[in-house]
């Protein structure tokens, strides 16, 4: 569908493959930041066994391959495979099969423990429920390289000319998925702000309340609330206040022509400071990485043309000479010509020194040998592996695995690899199908004509099922677009009945069957993260077991907290939990039904005979917080919410 | 699993050991194959429609056995159910749907590959979500799918190869043997002998009382849990001479199956008469008892036991020939018109442009092919492995007499695909007392009910003074009633279940104020009567508990 490339349905492929990256690897993040808590959350040897939360689930209805999951083992091959599919994304490979599946991953790893995650796992969901909507591996990917080579089979090694070589695909995406994915951040930023009323955003101390939160505290935290002054500290509260106002409001403005570059560009850098200051003083869990994911999608073909013109004013060049009788060399250049849209390589084959540039005097017995890339400003060559180590420093984004090749130990690895290929250079050819001139065996077949051409030819026949089936794949786009409209209503009625600050009226307009939908995607949409007020007070929760041999020992923090000493009286600074650890340690106290796998699980943490636990106690203690311009909390209530002791 | 051709094997009559063992025990051919897809697929359909009824009671969490507690209190350690993520009744249908495409698609051999692996994760996760109410029949029905899912079950008789020969632009006849090659394949001997030693092991075990006097048949016909209308009707008729007739006419065709099954010599006969012998078994048995899928899952095996010279004989016979050659060429044409109907274009409109593309032979590509059959060959001779410790371990003529150690691995490998061998059915004796659960649940306004009776067989409050004559349980229930008294584990699940039952009658009176569950039990009748006697029951679980 092609639709007026305007305003907020329409999106530069060049950002939904940098966006690709960048969900890719917020989910990458998400996942390694799950992992070492795997056992404990994930398994049903820790607080959250699979039964326990299908028994008595948080939300009614839910989606998640993770309730498979029992023993460690199937955890750990299920994050596993949920991080190949995540590294499939962030490559673009097989890119709209393995965007479902990541999507699949995701919910699951999230829904699996509802009962403990944040903002951060819904804007991280709703950012790839969104973007499954759009082609994001039309740049940037594997997907494009090889669409590319399929396109345009180069015969011969003029064909890798940059002149010759195709534009690059900049057509705009039109799709109603663009709105929803902005709107979708507009959402969680302005009902964000909306939300918090309370008498602590008045009066700007919210963020001295919200830093002696010491469950998620970080260090930087705990420094600012015993050094900054109230004046700061208030203006920092402003800041988390009115940031996140301030960012939606621009993303709105770019429905204004004339403003919308700047506005765009401007939201982009606040989104990036907003989620710096957020994350520097508290651990949110992948709120932050799922902010940033967002920030691609926001540039604009503006911003592209801009950094490209940046980038092409540095007038970097290398001269690649290659093998142009090897089939793989041949390959290698075809990619490496792909990856080149800046046309920093001008690759030449070693077997025709006519198509050298003039001035260039090369000893073919070294070409017979190694690849060579000269630098023509300086005349420097570098051979062997050092040698593509040089053409990705100039590629761009290629930067970070020419530093990777240049380490010490890879350096050396990386040469014997390539002296190996280059030695083997003929047989590998041969044995992965390559002529020896390098030139693809790929005869063309039927199956290769585009389905398009083929339904624009299509008689109207077959049983009514055939032909819905062809109405259906005819109008593919229109269908995707009918659902991301589906999608849209689904989240946008949501939030309106989720959010406090949304007018009473407008409340129940939800559909009982939205909230279910909603529900099994773990998408909810209240966006209520210290609203309306922080917590004025802080909480923790500490376990007194007594061991075989005597001993009083904290399994729970030991598990997941910086300190677990006995005897608790105080909350001590800086817990240092993380963000699924904090969450479960605020719930568990008021959440009965999980308090027999709590108690269980306290009953089965033991090492050496000895630490055999017999009994125990669990206690909450809440506190008040010290009002502005103290340090020290006040009113520590402890309270046992769980015993468990031998039967007499 | 390599194909072999008359030119690629050299002789075809075979002179030295290794050849005739590979004849005999490796090969197979791909009519049979194809034939043995069709059963399969059948008998997993025929399975799946079975469970529909009980989908709400056994597969959601408004059942008996809710995934919660299944997964709280597993029969066995490892398990893979992806219904483990159907909590509600709606969700377990949607389940049951996919099952049902990937089961059909199996059917007609469209992609056959693809379904079989998927045909194997539905099977497992229909299963082992309910393995409390799992019997052999499943076990068997499982074990066939995975042993087939290492064959190439889509050589023959199958949209795929329909695409396969148009795309050789050699359209294939049913009666051309030469069309395709014979399979071999470390899987056919699993297959062997996945049939054999369930049969041997079977016939093994029955040494008791019952198999001795030949009084098996009469008490199996005696219980009311499991016998069909025709059991009941044929118990007066059940003299001793017929019932010993039967009984030890049953345990002789079991204990030859095995040598018939696994002889070197002589196969077109003796796989015949295996496969007329289990025929004679199964079909005998499901007609006097109802015992799940099992006789299905057992006669599904005899397709594989088809020898080529089998094959050669129907060809043979021309009317069958005929037949055979116009079904072929009707299921191509169907394939050709669904073909075209579905993706018509000028570019298209051959049934060759179907069917992907030829890809051109390269060493690469034709290397990791040979690696990805020695991992397939090597896989099912891991799995063969298994399945030979696994008989030490659950067949008690083996178990009592050779401890032998299975580590954790091996132990999984068994529990998640239900590689179970464990063959003592009515063994070692047919069972001597028949039982059944009833359950005396009072109303609100005071009348008695039976909620679970109710719901299982035919008759809605039966008491527990007797037990009716045929209960008409399907076998989940008569499992359930048969291991519920003796879990106490799972009794919350069915607490809640009777408690629920004003919800599924729709009627507030029916709210239940008490109940009691008691196992009821009686004496078979011996030989030669036709009246159980000593009816005694046993409350297991009451509600308020005293």
């Amino acid at each position: 569908m092609r639709l007026p490339a305007r305003g907020w349905i329409s999106a530069d492929p060049r950002s939904l493959g940098l966006g690709r990256i960048a969900l890719g690897l917020a989910l990458l993040l998400d996942l390694l930041r799950r992992a070492p808590e795997l056992t404990l959350f994930y398994t049903n040897v820790g607080l959250l066994p699979n039964h326990t939360v299908l028994w008595q689930p948080t939300v009614r209805r839910l989606l998640s391959m993770f309730f498979m999951v029992s023993l460690p083992h199937e955890a750990v091959l299920a994050f596993v495979i949920s991080a190949f599919c995540f590294l499939a994304l962030t490559v673009g490979f097989r890119t709209r099969l393995f965007h479902a599946l990541s999507l699949l991953a995701t919910l699951s790893l999230h829904n699996r423990v509802i009962f403990i995650e944040g903002p951060g796992s819904t804007a991280l969901g709703a950012l790839c429920l969104w973007t499954l909507f759009l082609p994001l591996g039309r740049r940037f990917s594997v997907d494009a390289v090889a669409r590319s080579l399929r396109k345009h089979p180069d015969l011969t090694a003029a064909d890798l000319d940059a002149a010759r070589f195709p534009p690059a695909d900049t057509t705009p995406v039109a799709s109603l998925a663009v709105a929803g994915l902005l709107l979708q951040l507009v959402a969680m930023l302005g009902l964000g702000f909306a939300n918090r009323q309370g008498a602590t955003w008045s009066d700007g101390t919210a963020l001295h309340y919200g830093l002696h939160q010491d469950r998620i505290v970080t260090w930087l935290g705990v420094w600012a609330r015993e050094h900054w002054p109230q004046s700061l500290l208030r203006a920092g509260s402003a800041v988390v206040l009115w940031l996140p106002l301030v960012i939606a409001v621009l993303v709105v403005m770019a429905l204004l022509p004339a403003v919308r570059v700047g506005a765009r560009r401007l939201a982009m850098v606040l989104l990036v400071a907003l989620v710096i200051v957020q994350t520097s003083l508290v651990n949110l869990g992948s709120w932050g990485v799922a902010l940033l994911a967002y920030v691609p999608f926001l540039m604009t073909a503006r911003d592209w043309e801009w950094l490209s013109a940046r980038a092409r004013r540095r007038a970097v060049t290398r001269v690649v000479f290659y093998d142009g009788d090897c089939g793989i060399c041949f390959q290698s250049a075809r990619i490496l010509r792909r990856l080149d849209r800046l046309g920093r390589l001008v690759v030449v084959p070693n077997d025709d020194t006519s198509l050298f540039p003039p001035g260039f005097s090369i000893d073919p017995a070294l070409l017979e040998k190694t690849i060579l890339v000269v630098d023509p400003a300086s005349g420097r060559r570098r051979i062997r592996a050092q040698a593509f180590a040089e053409m990705f420093r100039v590629l761009p984004g290629a930067a970070p695995l020419a530093f990777f090749m240049r380490l010490p130990l890879v350096r050396t690895v990386a040469g014997r690899v390539y002296d190996r290929i280059a030695v083997n250079r003929t047989r590998i050819s041969t044995w992965l199908g390559l002529a020896a001139c390098g030139i693809p065996v790929r005869p063309s077949s039927p199956a290769e004509v585009k389905p398009a051409m083929a339904e624009k030819t299509a008689t109207p026949t077959g049983s009514p099922i055939c032909r819905g089936w062809r109405w259906l794949r005819g109008k593919k786009s229109q269908t995707r677009e009918l659902l991301a409209a589906f999608v849209l209503l689904a989240l946008g009625s949501d939030a309106l009945a989720a959010n406090p600050a949304v007018p009473t009226a407008l409340r129940d307009l939800r559909p009982d069957w939205v909230a279910t939908l909603v529900g099994y995607a773990g998408l909810q949409q209240a966006w209520t993260f210290w609203a309306p007020d922080p917590p004025l007070g802080d909480r923790m929760v500490f376990v007194d077991a007594l061991t075989g041999d005597g001993r009083h020992v904290d399994p729970f923090n030991a598990a997941g907290s910086r300190v677990h000493e006995l005897p608790v009286t105080a909350i001590p600074a800086r817990l240092g939990q993380s963000a699924l650890f904090a969450a479960y340690s605020a719930r568990i106290p008021e959440r009965f039904v999980y308090h027999q796998a709590f108690l269980e699980w306290v009953m089965r943490q033991q090492g050496r005979p000895g630490d055999q636990i017999v009994s125990f106690d669990a206690w909450v203690i809440d506190d008040d917080s010290p009002p502005p311009g103290e340090t020290v909390a006040r009113g520590g209530r402890p309270r046992l919410f769980l015993h468990h002791a031998p039967p007499p | 699993m390599t194909d072999s051709t008359p030119s690629s094997t050299g002789s075809t009559t075979g002179s030295t050991l290794r050849q005739a063992l590979v004849r005999a025990y490796l090969t197979i051919d791909p009519r049979s194959l194809g034939l043995g897809r069709i059963a399969l697929a059948l008998v997993l359909l025929l399975d799946l429609a079975r469970r529909i009824p009980g989908l709400a009671l056994w597969y959601s969490n408004d059942g008996l056995l809710p995934n919660h507690m299944m997964l709280w209190r597993p029969p066995t350690q490892w398990m893979f159910s992806l219904f483990f993520l159907a909590s509600w009744t709606d969700e377990a249908a949607l389940g049951f749907v996919v099952c049902g495409f990937v089961y059909l698609a199996l059917l007609i051999g469209w992609r056959t590959r693809l379904f079989q692996v998927l045909a194997l994760i539905a099977l497992w996760s229909l299963h082992s979500r309910v393995t409390f109410v799992e019997n052999g029949g499943d076990w068997m029905l499982g074990e066939l799918t995975l042993w087939t899912a290492f064959l190439p079950l889509g050589r023959r008789f199958s949209v795929d190869a329909v695409l396969a020969a148009r795309r050789r632009a050699a359209p294939p006849a049913a009666s051309d043997a030469d069309a395709d090659g014979p399979v071999i394949s470390v899987a056919v001997l699993a297959l062997l002998v996945q049939l054999a030693v369930s049969y041997l092991f079977n016939a093994l075990h029955k040494g008791g009382p019952t198999w001795r006097e030949g009084s098996a048949v009469h008490m199996v016909l005696h219980q009311d849990r499991m016998v069909t209308a025709f059991g009941v009707w044929m118990r007066p008729h059940m003299t001793p001479l017929l019932s010993r007739a039967l009984s030890y006419g049953s345990l002789v065709m079991e204990g030859l199956l095995p040598p018939l099954i696994l002889s070197p010599w002589r196969q077109r006969f003796t796989r015949r008469l295996a496969i007329a012998f289990m025929l004679a078994l199964h079909i005998g048995l499901q007609m006097f008892i109802n015992v799940g899928v099992f006789s299905w899952a057992m006669i599904a095996y005899a397709p594989f036991l088809l020898t080529p010279a089998d094959w050669q004989a129907l060809s043979a016979r021309r009317r069958l020939a005929k037949l055979g050659g116009r079904l072929s060429a009707r299921a191509q044409a169907l394939v050709v018109r669904i073909g075209r109907a579905c993706r018509p274009s000028s570019a298209l409109s051959t049934l060759s442009a179907l069917a992907p593309p030829a890809a051109p032979k390269i060493p690469a590509v034709q290397q990791l092919r040979r690696l990805l059959t020695l991992a397939r060959e090597g896989a099912a001779a891991l799995m063969l492995v298994v399945l030979l410790t696994e008989l030490f371990i659950g067949n008690p003529l083996l178990s009592t007499k050779v401890r032998l150690w299975q580590p954790g691995w091996v132990k999984a490998l068994v529990a998640y695909p239900r590689l179970i061998q464990a063959w003592t059915m009515f063994a070692p004796d047919a069972p001597t007392v028949d039982e059944t659960v009833v359950v005396d649940a009072v109303t609100a306004d005071g009348r008695h009910v039976d909620p679970y009776s109710d719901r299982a067989g035919r008759y809605a409050n039966p008491g527990s003074d007797r037990i009716p004559a045929r209960l008409d349980n399907d076998s989940f229930f008569f499992n359930y009633s048969a291991r519920i008294p003796f879990n106490s584990q799972y009794w919350g699940a069915l607490q809640e279940w009777i408690l629920a039952y004003p919800n599924r009658t729709g009627r507030a009176e029916d709210r239940i104020v008490h109940f009691d569950a008691s196992i009821v039990e009686d004496d078979s009748p011996p030989l030669g009567q036709t009246q159980p006697s000593k009816v005694r029951a046993r409350v297991f679980l009451s509600w308020p508990r005293h």
